[in-house]
């Protein structure tokens, strides 16, 4: 069944097999409710349209409306159902054919970090120094990954890359600047065996920006093709949670940073990322921060942690969250006709030139397609699991790297027909069955992260409202 | 039609797309904690609403 939702004071009406997406009026909105009973909301099994209208409703219309009217509606419904473009039935998905393909690594290059932000999930940066089978320094401070581990877990994704031409390597941590001779020395040798093997590598790094001067930034400029900088908006909500290790205020030197980098960018991809936590709810704000100080491109998400933490976004927060993304979505229109446009990452979207099918059953590929390594060659499924021993899949030191194919499998089975709740929702092949670390963690792997997805389901329908007014204008 | 407009005509049921695996991961893009595929551009394709902006400016 349809799904319809009011945004940007129009109603629409998003059909979630087909991908179609209508803009319609109040009485269209009305009829189709009263058509499917149940007005679109989520949870029903029965994806079909009922054959029975819901009586009482239509009593209601009836009252309100002209009977002509009423019935127009109904025949371009109708006629929509006709064509397949709405309510249309759940397809066979395309079975993910895992061939055991890896295209993208997230090195984790350094287990160390500068600052000492309080949501982090890999502990303050440091990942609580946890090595599955490696080394940690004799300090027992947190490790950096060598060359020589970074250049096997290099040659370990060419070798599994298969046919796949484009590869990707992000640089993580903690803070992976803090290892930059490392990353360079990896990103060196990384394309002379791309030249050899007719490939080509996209490099990203995500960094907290207090290393981003000099040289470095100029090598990052050169050589990567997306750099995320972190910054969480207006300067007492960063200098609230993303403190330096000895207190410090770091936030005008990090803007400074960012802003001389991305200056220097040129036409290369960025991003500056902020994290929201229920301490910053009305994080449109922080979007507007960092749009008057001169970013164009941003990204903030809501932070993910246990319920019990209290920076924690809980359920009863989503209304307040949902409001603030309708405000957001309101300062990037105004803004956009002010001719001060500013993009946001969870805005964006492209119906006709969307991922495929295939790609949108399966999600982001973790576990399979794409895995992390930490600084002792350890690979995980992905940088989320990072420090859980029970899912480490293989070591790139390892003489023959093995990843262990039952837990591969596992992973790659996990799409958007593994939950109930996924198999029902209309969002569901907007977010790929949503991030399996957040099920496995907090629920149990039971369930899809219900929090997560009551926010993607409401940015979403807001990106759907906002490509509809592109197309309009 | 009078009181329905078609903004996107059934891009999930079209062919012509396979699966070549070329894309962009989405994880590796600027989330790292909230996955969403839909935004993810296939191919070279540049995504719409925010691609108006340059990366220049």
């Amino acid at each position: 069944m349809a799904h319809t939702f009011r945004a940007l004071n129009k109603y629409f009406l998003s059909d979630p097999e087909s991908g179609s997406l209508f803009e319609i009026d109040e009485l269209t909105r009305r009829v189709y409710i009263a058509q499917t009973a149940d007005g679109g909301r989520q949870g029903k099994e029965n994806a079909e349209v009922k054959d029975k209208t819901d009586t009482s409703q239509f009593s209601i219309l009836n009252s309100q409306f002209r009977k002509a009217e009423i019935a127009e509606a109904e025949a371009e419904l109708g006629r929509l159902r006709a064509e397949g473009l709405l309510d249309a039935p759940a397809g066979d998905y395309p079975r993910f054919h895992d061939d055991g393909v890896v295209k993208a690594l997230c090195l984790n290059v350094s287990h160390a970090c500068n600052l000492a932000c309080e949501y982090c999930f890999a502990g303050e940066g440091d990942y609580g120094s946890q090595t599955a089978s490696g080394p940690q320094t004799a300090s027992g401070a947190a490790a950096l990954m060598s060359a020589e581990t970074a250049g096997r877990a290099v040659d370990f994704l060419i070798a599994r890359s298969g046919k796949r031409r484009n590869l990707e390597i992000d640089f993580f941590g903690g803070e992976p600047l803090l290892n930059f001779g490392v990353v360079r020395e990896t990103v060196e040798y990384a394309k002379k065996r791309a030249a050899e093997v007719g490939k080509t590598f996209k490099f990203t790094v995500t960094t907290n920006g207090v290393l981003l001067t000099g040289e470095t930034a100029d090598y990052i400029n050169s050589e990567f093709y997306n750099a995320v900088i972190s910054i969480d908006g207006r300067k007492e909500v960063h200098n609230l949670l993303r403190r330096a290790r000895d207190g410090s205020d770091r936030y005008d030197e990090i803007l400074g940073n960012a802003r001389r980098f991305v200056k220097a960018r040129g036409d290369k991809s960025w991003y500056v990322r902020g994290t929201f936590t229920n301490r910053n709810l009305d994080f449109a704000r922080d979007a507007e921060a960092l749009a008057d100080a001169g970013f164009a491109h941003i990204s903030l998400e809501p932070v993910v942690l246990p319920e019990n933490h209290p920076l924690a976004i809980r359920e009863e927060h989503v209304p307040r969250i949902a409001e603030e993304y309708d405000r957001l979505a309101g300062l990037y229109t105004r803004r956009g006709r002010e001719g001060r446009p500013f993009e946001f990452f969870h805005f964006n979207i492209d119906l006709e030139g969307a991922p495929c099918r295939e790609k949108l059953v399966a999600g982001c590929g973790a576990g399979c397609q794409y895995l992390a390594v930490n600084p002792s060659g350890d690979i995980y499924p992905c940088h989320r699991y990072d420090g859980v021993k029970e899912r480490v899949l293989g070591n790139v030191n390892a003489k023959n790297v093995d990843i262990d194919p039952e837990k591969r499998k596992k992973f790659a089975e996990a799409n958007i027909t593994k939950f109930a709740e996924c198999r029902v929702c209309w969002a569901k092949f907007y977010c790929g069955g949503g991030c399996g670390a957040n099920a496995e963690f907090y629920c149990g792997g039971r369930r899809p992260y219900g929090v997560a997805c009551a926010l993607l389901r409401k940015r979403t329908e807001l990106a759907l409202a906002l490509y509809a007014m592109g197309i309009e204008n | 039609m009078k009181h329905i407009k078609t903004i996107a005509k059934a891009p999930l049921v079209r062919e012509g797309k396979s699966g070549c695996g070329e894309c962009q991961t989405s994880c590796q893009s600027a989330c790292k904690t909230s996955c969403t595929v839909a935004n993810q551009p296939c191919g070279q394709k540049r995504i719409r609403n925010g691609a108006h902006i340059s990366r220049a400016e």
